[in-house]
């Protein structure tokens, strides 16, 4: 390198120490807010995301049911219709029985076993938001399902937090289409074993 | 805040740490790479544009990509500072097209005048004076685009003519042919603006 070249670099480098030597501090902040927000938003739409899918294998978990229900037909579970109330008013357990048998469905035992089923008696059934009392109810089914409690909230079910976060047995009411119309929270799967 | 004298010099693996992290949302991760690079980032617009307030949102514009599409970045392509440049000279590039800072080179130029430019051992021994120095920041602003970019990432970034190569996606050599056209270049005009003795 020559000397003018060498003078040249020189007056470079102090160029660049006279130079700014970064952005404002404010700069620094209002960037690592708006990380902090991005991420915040991006969870948000990763839980969203979440939540579709379960509901979607939750949906997915009742239309099997549905399309056992030859199978469960052949081995006799026929049983009376019960008679839905309005919704705003929650259903008696009444008369209606078990009547799917399938690896991922609990095994069911009849409503009017009060003894054996204490919690069940307790319960009631509450109708959800896709139960509609304009529509006849020609034929319900009742499957009682072990499935997450999470898994209720996303059929309209109200449910606690705690709940929400643990397994559950839960009677649910079906139509002939597969539509849920109404829901009974039996008992935490975590106690199930006093059932069978 | 140190900011580093040679950022594509760091380690890259350091880089790709830090962007795997930012990429998941540890903003630990974000505030390093962020003190890393906004420095020289931030220096690289200003000698660019001559502008702090460009050089403050290319800056800011810089660092929301890198929040907003961290995927944008492939490490195959080549190093985190390299990608972080690149954006830093486009978005330089569309600022300067807007506000038409850029200059072009004085029509006269020839290469008559670097041969005997090329010669002249004197030209620059008064450089060191601050108002000089301001002349050698004009005479940077001056120079046509392709040229004041070599000047800025080699001479007054530190950077190596490989590393200024990625950025400005042209081979080594390109980027030495330039940076040696610029410098007489800038001794031409420090001598036309009466700078220099």
């Amino acid at each position: 390198m020559t000397q003018p070249e060498n003078q040249l670099s020189d007056a470079m480098r102090r160029l660049n120490a006279m130079a700014p030597q970064g952005a404002s501090p404010a700069l620094g902040d209002a960037l690592k807010d708006e990380f902090r927000r991005h991420h915040v938003h991006r969870r948000r739409i990763q839980a969203a995301r979440f939540s579709l899918i379960a509901a979607s294998v939750a949906a997915c978990v009742v239309l099997s049911v549905v399309m056992l229900k030859p199978h469960a037909s052949k081995t006799g579970a026929r049983h009376d219709l019960p008679q839905m109330p309005p919704p705003s008013e929650p259903v008696s357990a009444g008369p209606i029985e078990a009547a799917v048998s399938r690896s991922t469905v609990a095994k069911v035992r009849a409503p009017h076993s009060p003894r054996k089923n204490p919690a069940a008696e307790g319960d009631r059934f509450v109708a959800l938001p896709t139960f509609d009392p304009a529509i006849p109810i020609d034929h319900l089914e009742m499957v009682r399902l072990d499935l997450p409690g999470r898994a209720l909230q996303l059929v309209g079910f109200p449910v606690s937090e705690e709940i929400a976060e643990r397994r559950v047995l839960a009677d649910v009411l079906l139509a002939q289409d597969g539509t849920p119309y109404a829901l009974r929270l039996v008992k935490s799967s975590d106690t199930k074993e006093q059932w069978q | 805040m140190d900011a580093p004298a040679s950022p594509m010099a760091e380690s890259l693996s350091l880089d790709r740490e830090l962007y795997r992290q930012l990429a998941k949302g540890r903003e630990e991760a974000f505030s390093a790479l962020y003190e890393r690079y906004q420095g020289p980032i931030f220096r690289f617009a200003w000698h660019m544009s001559g502008n702090s307030a460009t050089a403050e949102d290319v800056t800011q514009e810089v660092f929301m990509l890198l929040i907003r599409n961290p995927k944008n970045y492939d490490p195959a392509k080549g190093s985190l500072a390299g990608y972080l440049f690149g954006i830093a000279r486009n978005l330089t590039r569309r600022r300067l097209d807007r506000s038409r800072l850029d200059a072009p080179l004085a029509e006269d130029w020839t290469d008559s005048n670097e041969n005997e430019l090329a010669g002249d051992t004197d030209l620059l021994g008064d450089l060191t004076r601050s108002e000089l120095l301001q002349c050698l920041q004009k005479a940077i602003l001056g120079l046509p685009e392709q040229y004041r970019e070599v000047v800025v990432l080699c001479d007054l970034s530190e950077m190596s003519y490989p590393d200024a190569a990625a950025v400005l996606e042209c081979p080594p050599g390109t980027v030495a042919s330039r940076l040696h056209r610029a410098r007489l270049m800038l001794k031409a005009r420090l001598e036309c603006q009466g700078c220099v003795k």
